[in-house]
């Protein structure tokens, strides 16, 4: 029975809710896309901007 | 005498007692490991050295477990007293909170709002039992509870109606998702963050039954913390209210304005051992600025939530939505987990300043009672009295009958003589108002 149970919820003193950790499971590839995709774009604009000013 | 706080009791890691007027948090043995790893991560020091979390000293054995104390924080004021911006404060606060443990090998377990409190308009996170050491793959345990607490009062606050901020003193433990989404707008699923994190949060809560064994890396996890947050950020309420415009609509003119002002200081000069100042009706705070310059810790309450937000954003003490003719009541566990207003809230010093008459012809509460209230609040009071042919007092006069007979100064002076000792009166420059000094019987 017990294996039936999250092991990680095991240790939570609060009330994870199966629907959260669905979400989180479900939802969290679309999010982490998104995040690397806006975390990468702000690397690239600030790489950017430190690029040396060539135009002379 | 050692005295157990009585909300400190969900986590089994610890809890928090006073001696005195100090407060220290027990630690469990088997919560020791955690702790450490919150010092030796480096998160304490960084969070600490920006004000972010309170202090904590060394930690030392005790008996069954450990003990370290921690810096006080006063008052104590619960997320159904928060205006928008400091619940938004609070909200942006956790998440950062969040996301820096994670950066440091730790999660933060737990995301309860009533784990911030503020020093003047900065929120300050208070749990720090709320840290152990993450372990890769284990999902956020507090997503729903953070959902809950924070996203659910700032969404319906924002997209339907900012009194349903007080909704938050019906449900203790945050507002179910399910009932968020019920009151939420459709619109409302127009924004991708609330779309996902209260609509589809809020079925897959009711639908999905099945034990989760997904490992979800530590990148989901930041991305989920910043979708919040961008979700959070995008949240806004723009003050309306009559209070917001007060000071405007006032009757009073730069002359009367400013005498009101010097007397409020002289009457303050004449206190002495006051450290604290609650400002029942604070609005922007003016009143509470001169207290302030005077060295006093200023709490500002006020039952419009556009003058809370004025309040707030003065910085110049802590903001506290209060509604006097229904102030939050000791409830949750036995009546007991979060303490009244009267119990957290006093202080060396009341302010009533243009409240009298809102108590008195706006709640038809008899003048006794009211001084009974404010002398249950401090010693010293400095109050104002609202003459009836004051414009003010007319406009409330004008669509009901004048059953204040008793509503005069002669009758003022009486009423409040029974609970306090008049210690000096003075009369507003062109104004018949005056405010007066009284102390405590």
């Amino acid at each position: 029975m017990l294996d039936l149970i999250n092991p990680i919820a095991l240790t939570a003193y609060i009330d994870s809710g199966t629907g959260s950790l669905f979400l989180q499971a479900v939802l969290g590839g679309l999010l982490t896309g998104g995040y690397v995709i806006r975390t990468r774009w702000s690397q690239i604009r600030s790489w950017l901007s430190k690029r040396p000013d060539t135009s002379n | 005498m050692r005295v157990r706080d009585a909300s400190s009791f969900r986590d089994p890691s610890g809890y928090v007692f006073y001696e005195g007027s100090r407060v220290f948090r027990h630690i469990d043995s088997s919560a020791l490991d955690s702790f450490l790893a919150y010092e030796q991560s480096g998160l304490k020091d960084c969070l600490e050295s920006v004000g972010r979390v309170v202090k904590a000293g060394p930690v030392v054995e005790a008996g069954s477990g450990y003990v370290t104390e921690v810096e006080k924080v006063h008052p104590i004021v619960y997320p159904y007293e928060w205006g928008f911006s400091q619940y938004k404060a609070a909200a942006l606060l956790t998440l950062d909170i969040a996301e820096r443990a994670l950066e440091r090998g730790l999660i933060l377990k737990d995301a309860s709002a009533y784990n911030v409190q503020f020093r003047e308009n900065q929120p300050v996170f208070i749990d720090l039992l709320s840290f152990e050491p993450y372990k890769e793959g284990q999902p956020w345990q507090a997503y729903g509870q953070f959902c809950r607490h924070f996203l659910a009062p700032l969404a319906l606050a924002s997209k339907v109606d900012i009194r349903l901020l007080t909704l938050s003193r019906q449900h203790i433990d945050g507002i179910p998702l399910d009932l968020a989404a019920a009151l939420l707008p459709h619109s409302s699923k127009v924004n991708g963050g609330l779309l996902t994190h209260i609509h589809l949060h809020a079925k897959a809560t009711h639908k999905v039954t099945a034990p989760q064994r997904n490992s979800i890396p530590k990148l989901t996890l930041l991305a989920l913390i910043d979708s919040l947050r961008r979700t959070v950020q995008h949240l806004s309420w723009k003050p309306q209210g009559i209070w917001a415009n007060y000071y405007d609509e006032t009757n009073y003119d730069n002359e009367a304005a400013e005498s009101k002002r010097r007397i409020v200081d002289t009457q303050l000069s004449e206190l002495t051992g006051c450290a604290t100042c609650l400002d029942l009706g604070a609005n922007d705070g003016s009143y509470s600025k001169i207290a302030r310059e005077r060295g006093l810790g200023c709490t500002l309450c006020d039952g419009d939530y556009g003058a809370l937000e004025s309040a707030f954003a003065s910085g110049i003490g802590v903001a506290v939505f209060t509604d006097l003719a229904n102030p939050s009541p000791s409830q949750g566990w036995s009546g007991v987990e979060r303490l009244s207003f009267f119990q957290r809230l006093k202080c060396d010093v009341v302010l009533a300043l243009a409240l009298l008459h809102h108590l008195r012809i706006g709640n038809n509460t008899p003048l006794r009672m009211i001084a009974e209230m404010l002398a249950e609040l401090g010693p010293n009071l400095i109050i104002e009295f609202v003459p009836k042919d004051d414009s003010q007092v007319q406009r409330m006069l004008s669509s009901r009958d004048d059953i204040f007979a008793d509503y005069t100064e002669a009758g003022f002076q009486e009423a409040f003589a029974q609970s306090f000792e008049f210690v000096r009166s003075d009369r507003i420059s062109r104004s018949t108002r005056s405010v007066h000094l009284l102390k405590r019987r």
